[in-house]
Order: structure tokens, then sequence, then C-alpha cells
């Protein structure tokens, strides 16, 4: 992440230069034939990263002390990354005491194909707060078989969320009851949503072409 | 006396002659519902059915094999091989090929669609008796559908 | 003699009143339930990862099939979504177009969900008489998209087309007829004896349970809880509409049910200031023609008949197409509600919580 940001012009960029910086793109496109056959490379637009400004998000910052590694808010909404060590169910606790009572959702994410991750795989807490209506996500990164700490205990409703995101995408939570597999088959091998779950071994590849044959083979 | 006092409560049909009120009401009213197959209801202009090629004045594709469809289609059941012929200066559809029973009828490819050489049209009887009959070459795709009369 | 036994019975995947592909494990003492087990899955398309090979209009057709009775809901979170991360400002024609086609279809979701509702418990005239106004809703949507149910609604920075002639006329007969068949549905069910003994204390859950389970939608605000995203943030042009949030303090079957009427009633209204208020202009912002999206990440939820329906999207600003895209479909967290609301309650009562609960299982699925 850090080497788009040093790419990026200046954090205080706000939306509107954003779209300013998109609208030339289809100009390039279009003189590039003219200089003939230097493919132009894709010239990638970052949202841009802005400092935390608002006061709760500050106090909260100051709250959860050392745990937070970066903070920052981006298209209008505001980051934390945590890190996945013994304080991980501590600071969640925090951010439940600080008001943000209700989880909305927990997405796992595959960094394999995305460029400036600093490890394979993802997990972001979506939180809104019923008393504050404020919304803040909570990002934390982890390798391939790092095991991470449930928060069913705090929020209850993440147990489907755990469940699937164990299910697709093979991130294993430690500290609560049986995660089984929820939407695919107890039987089923691999995770399929990750981004190189395509091939399985034992398993042919399900691809548009077999289709293709099975189907002429019909 | 709590139970006496529940159970005069029970004569009290209040709450059941206003439900049957509203059934009786209905029974002087329209009837919506239509007598189908014998009736059919004829959809909006925008209905979005079955994929249809189109000609223009002179009996010719408008169809020019920009591809455009080809790849929006998110399930993939267009396929179209191009030709050229004497006396038309953009290419022709030599064979158009589509698949319904993939089809989603999400009509991005009419959208796509810079020349208006194809639309969904208003058919909405599309079952059919064999996978087979799904499958349509490009003679089948100007015709519309035989329709079959029911009678009493 | 009397030994106490613990019965295991399968409810489901093929029963009518678990509204699709739902199979309940449950644990009975003799008609008491003691524990149940939700299993799903059953029409897991794998949405989330077809997404991921394709591009941002093809995704489009995707969430309709999610909850595929509030299609239009469903592509306006989409979409929105896009456009949050694209900052793109829409048009006001088209924001009030957008809130009057959603509106219509939280009526259309909600007349849905009291037929099947009712049909469950025993008032079968309901559901007849739901059916016929829903209908005159996807006429609406057939006259303006083509499709009745998997409607593929908006675009990116605005409408799909402008507004055909006649639709105003529809939508007003549908203003003046509504309202008296409310009133219809309510004669019917409100003050009926057995639909109260159905559904009073019914499925009680209290409001710090259900934030905590992530239960939203008429649910939570069954529980007094006034959380709607259309009011809290608004999106769209809902902050210009005079309406109100509907609460109840029940926390049951029945306070759910009279949530859902009110909502019906105010959405009514909405779209009757929408139709008034709709200004002339454009349709659509001007956008590129293939759209690609920034580099970054953004989480979007908006207020779907069902609850909160929020999508997380991440774009790696090469592609075309979403990198991840994650649904957070309401009817998937509302229904880890079912267990706690069921416990200690009889058999025939799941089948009343099943409804009140209002899932649909293309969205649990996915």
């Amino acid at each position: 992440m850090s080497e788009e940001l040093k790419k990026n012009p200046s954090p205080e960029e706000n939306k509107k230069e954003e779209v300013k910086k998109e609208a030339p793109k289809p100009e390039a496109k279009k003189a590039a034939p003219a200089a003939k056959k230097v493919p132009p490379k894709p010239q990638i637009v970052v949202a841009p990263k802005e400092e935390p400004n608002e006061d709760w998000q500050k106090k909260l910052i100051g709250e959860l002390g050392d745990s937070v590694k970066e903070a920052y808010v981006s298209v209008g909404e505001f980051n934390i990354v945590v890190e996945n060590n013994e304080n991980y169910i501590d600071t969640f606790k925090k951010i439940k005491d600080f008001g943000f009572d209700y989880l909305a959702d927990i997405s796992s994410v595959d960094y394999l194909k995305y460029e400036g991750a600093p490890k394979r795989f993802g997990l972001s807490y979506h939180f809104y707060s019923v008393k504050m209506n404020k919304r803040m996500r909570v990002k934390v990164f982890l390798d391939d078989g790092e095991k991470v700490p449930s928060v069913m205990d705090i929020w209850k409703t993440a147990d489907f969320h755990e469940r699937e995101a164990y299910d697709l995408m093979g991130i294993v939570f430690t500290g609560r009851d049986s995660l089984e597999r929820i939407l695919l088959p107890h039987d089923w091998v691999g995770h399929p949503l990750r981004k190189d779950a395509d091939k399985i071994e034992g398993r042919e590849e399900y691809t548009a072409r077999l289709v293709r044959k099975l189907r002429e083979e019909d | 006396m709590k139970g006496l006092v529940n159970f005069i409560k029970t004569f009290n049909y209040k709450d059941l002659i206003k439900g049957a009120a509203v059934t009786f009401k209905h029974q002087f009213k329209k009837t919506v519902t239509v007598q189908y197959p014998k009736e059919r209801l004829e959809p909006f202009p925008r209905f979005r059915g079955r994929l249809t090629l189109l000609k223009d004045e002179q009996g010719e594709d408008k169809c020019v094999c920009c591809m455009a469809c080809v790849r929006i289609c998110p399930t993939q059941v267009i396929e179209i091989k191009p030709g050229k012929k004497e006396g038309r200066k953009t290419r022709y559809p030599v064979e158009y090929n589509f698949n319904m029973d993939r089809c989603i009828f999400c009509g991005l490819c009419v959208e796509s669609c810079n020349f208006d050489a194809i639309e969904l049209n208003n058919e909405y009887e599309l079952a059919m008796y064999s996978r087979k009959d799904f499958f349509f070459d490009k003679e089948k795709m100007y015709v519309p559908t035989p329709k079959v009369e029911y009678k009493k | 003699m009397f030994k106490r036994e613990i019965v295991e019975l399968n409810m489901g995947p093929q029963h009518p009143s678990t509204h699709g592909v739902l199979r309940l494990k449950l644990k009975l003492d003799g008609e008491t339930i003691v524990d149940l087990e939700p299993e799903i899955g059953y029409l897991h398309r794998g949405v989330e990862k077809l997404a991921e090979n394709f591009n941002y209009l093809q995704a489009l057709t995707l969430t309709d099939r999610l909850d595929y009775i509030a299609a239009v809901s469903n592509n306006l979170g989409y979409i929105e979504t896009l456009e949050k991360l694209g900052g793109v400002e829409v048009p006001k024609k088209a924001q009030y177009f957008r809130v009057l086609l959603t509106e219509l279809n939280r009526i259309a979701s909600h007349l849905l969900w009291l037929a099947t509702h009712a049909l469950d418990i025993g008032a079968m005239t309901v559901f007849l008489y739901a059916f016929r106004e829903r209908e005159m809703i996807l006429d609406m949507f057939e006259m303006y998209t083509g499709g009745r149910l998997l409607t593929t609604t908006f675009r990116y920075g605005g409408l799909k087309e402008d507004i055909p002639e006649g639709f105003d006329k529809k939508v007003k007969e549908f203003i003046k007829i509504f309202p008296s068949r409310m009133e219809d549905y309510e004669d019917l069910l409100t003050e009926n004896r057995i639909w109260k003994k159905r559904t009073i204390n019914v499925g009680v859950i209290s409001a710090e349970d259900a934030i905590n389970l992530g239960l939203s939608g008429p649910i939570l605000r069954g529980s007094g809880v006034p959380y709607d995203i259309r009011k809290v943030e608004p999106y769209e042009a809902y902050g210009e509409f005079d309406w109100e949030v509907a609460v109840e303090e029940g926390c049951d079957t029945y306070a759910r049910y009279k949530v859902r009427l009110k909502e019906m009633r105010e959405s009514l209204k909405i779209v009757e200031q929408a139709l008034e208020g709709m200004p002339e202009g454009d349709f659509r912002a001007k956008v590129p023609k293939t759209l690609k999206l920034p580099k970054g990440e953004v989480y979007h939820s908006i207020e779907a008949p069902k609850g909160e329906l929020g999508y997380y999207l991440i774009s790696d600003g090469k592609g075309t197409g979403p990198y991840r895209l994650k649904v957070r479909g309401p009817s998937f967290v509302n229904l880890q509600g079912l267990k706690p609301m069921c416990k200690g309650h009889m058999v025939a009562d799941v089948v009343a919580i099943i409804g009140t609960l209002d899932v649909v299982l293309g969205e649990i699925d996915r």
C-alpha cells in the first residue's frame, strides 16, 4: 500500500481532483495508436487516502493506542488497520465499548493478484454505531494458514460471517465452536473464492470449455 | 371471574364480521384474472422476450458483426461468424447462433448494439419440448415462434 | 413409561412454508423446540466468484438474482457502490426516479411477504388480494425496464432509459387505489383473533439481542430501534421527502407485521412526493462507455425491503470488473435470529417465525 501512497501526489487530494484525474485517461488511449505500437502502460488511478480529521476518529485511535497500525480515510470511509496479535480481541472489545455495537459485515479478501497488499489474505470488519450514527472499517492482513481469533463472543452475528469466510476463503477462526462449512457441501474440497482456486487437485477444471465439451457429448 | 369475562368476549364477533364484509364486498367487483390460454395479455413495448435479428428496408441484415453483443453477454450465448459479400460495404453475419436455454434476458446485447440490429421481441411463451429447439441459427432468428391457438 | 426423548426432525428443503430451499434441523421435545440449526447453501450459485470474472455492467445482472423479489433495490445498492467509488454526481431526475422505483419495489416485496406470511398462518384471502396489487407494480416495472422480476434497472450515472409515456398515469392510479386496499388487509388481519393468537408473543427478540445478532430492517424496527438507513444516512433524494420511520415496541411477530404495514403506507407517501416533484432534465450523467474505477475499496449499504443490504467492492484499478465483490445480504444475517426466536415455541410457530423473518434464499445462498 505504501508504494501507492508515494505515487499519489498529496493525501489532501479530494474527490473532485480524483474525477479530473480520471478524465484525461480516454484521451491518452486515443493518442496511443498514433504513436504506434508502444502499448500505453495502464495508468492506475488510486482513490486518495486522507488523514482522519474528525474528533471521534482521533479519540478512537487514541483509545486503541498501539494496536492501530495505520488509520486513514478513503472515499469518505474511516479505516483502521490492526495486527493479528495477542491484543486482537481486546481491540475489538474496546471498539464495542466505544459505541460500535452493530457489526454489519465481515468480508474476506484474497490479495494474491492485488498490488501493494502486505500479506496474502485480508479480513474487513464493517461496523456501525446505532448511537453515534457512524461507520468504520477495521482491516487485518493475514498470511496463508494464519489463524485468527473469533469475535463471536462480542458479536453473535459474527457466527455466519466467520463460517462463510472459512468456507469460501479458508480463513480459520479460533476460540469458537463448530467452524463448519455453511454454503458448500460438507465434503467439498478447497476454498473457491481464493484467486488460485480455479484448479483443485482431483477435480477437473470447471471452465466454459469443459461445459461445451460436456454439452456436445450429450 | 376473568375466565367468565373472556368467555363472554368470545361472543364478540366484530372482527369476524369485519373480515367477512371484505370478502363479501369483493363478490361484486370486476374479476382481474384472465382466462389463459384462451385470452392472452399483450406485453409492454419494452418487454424483453426472445432475441431476434432485424433487417433494414432492402431486406439486408442490419448487423455489421461488431461483436459488441458477443462481448457483453454475461452467459455467452451468442456466436457470430462474420463474412463479406459483394455490394455491401460492411461485414455481414454468415452465421448468427443464439442459444436460448442459457439466455437470461437481461437485454445488455440490445443495449450495446450501435446499429439497432437486434431486439428482444414480445414473445413470452418460450418453453420447448427438446433442448435442441432452444438453439436458434440465423434463419430461425428472423421468424417469430409459431403460436398455438387454443379453443374451447 | 413416559420417557423424555429428544426427536430430530428435518423441515425442508422442500417444504411449502420455508419459502425456498431452506432446511431446518429441529430438535424436539414433544412439540416444543429445544434446538434448531438452519442448513443453507442449496441455491449457492457463486455470485461473488462470478462477479470477479465479469465487468461492472455484467455483474449488475447478478445482483438481480440475489433477492429476486426486490431486484430494483439490489440494483440500486450495487450501482450506488460503483458511483461512490467513481465519484459521479447523479442528475436529480434520475435520483427521484430511482427513489420512486425502489419504493414501489419495497411495497411489492412487502406485499409478497404479507401474502405468504398470511397464507402460512392460515389466512388465504389476503394472499389473493396482495398478489393482485403486486401485479400492478410488476406491470409498472415491465413498462419501464422490460422485465417483471429481474429488472436490471439502473446504470452507472443514472437511468438506463427515459421514463416512458403513460408511466405517471399508472403510478397515479396505483396511489389512488392502494390505501383502500390496505384497509382491506387490515380489516382481514389486524383485529382477527386467530391472527393475534398466532402472532402476539411469538418470536420475541429484545432490541439488545437484535443489535448483537446484526438483525436489520423491519425486524430491528419491530424491536424499537429506529435504524433505517434511508433516514440516518440519506442516499439518493431520500432527505428531501417527508416521511417517518416505522417503529413498534412489541418485539414480536405482530409488531413486525405492523411495522411492515406502516412502511408500505410511508413508501406510498414517498412515491407520491417523488412523482409530484419529479424534476426535468437529464436522466444520465456523462460517463465513459467502458467503466473503469480507481483503485480502492468501498462499502455501501442501502435499506432494502429486508434490511441493510451492503456491497463491499474492491477495485484494483486495472481491470474493468470488480476485484472482489462481497454482498452483505440482509436475509443471510437475519436468518441468525431464527434460533433464539424459535426456542421454546411449538413447531407450528416456526412457520410463523420464518414468515416474519422474510427470508429470500437467493440472497442467503448467493
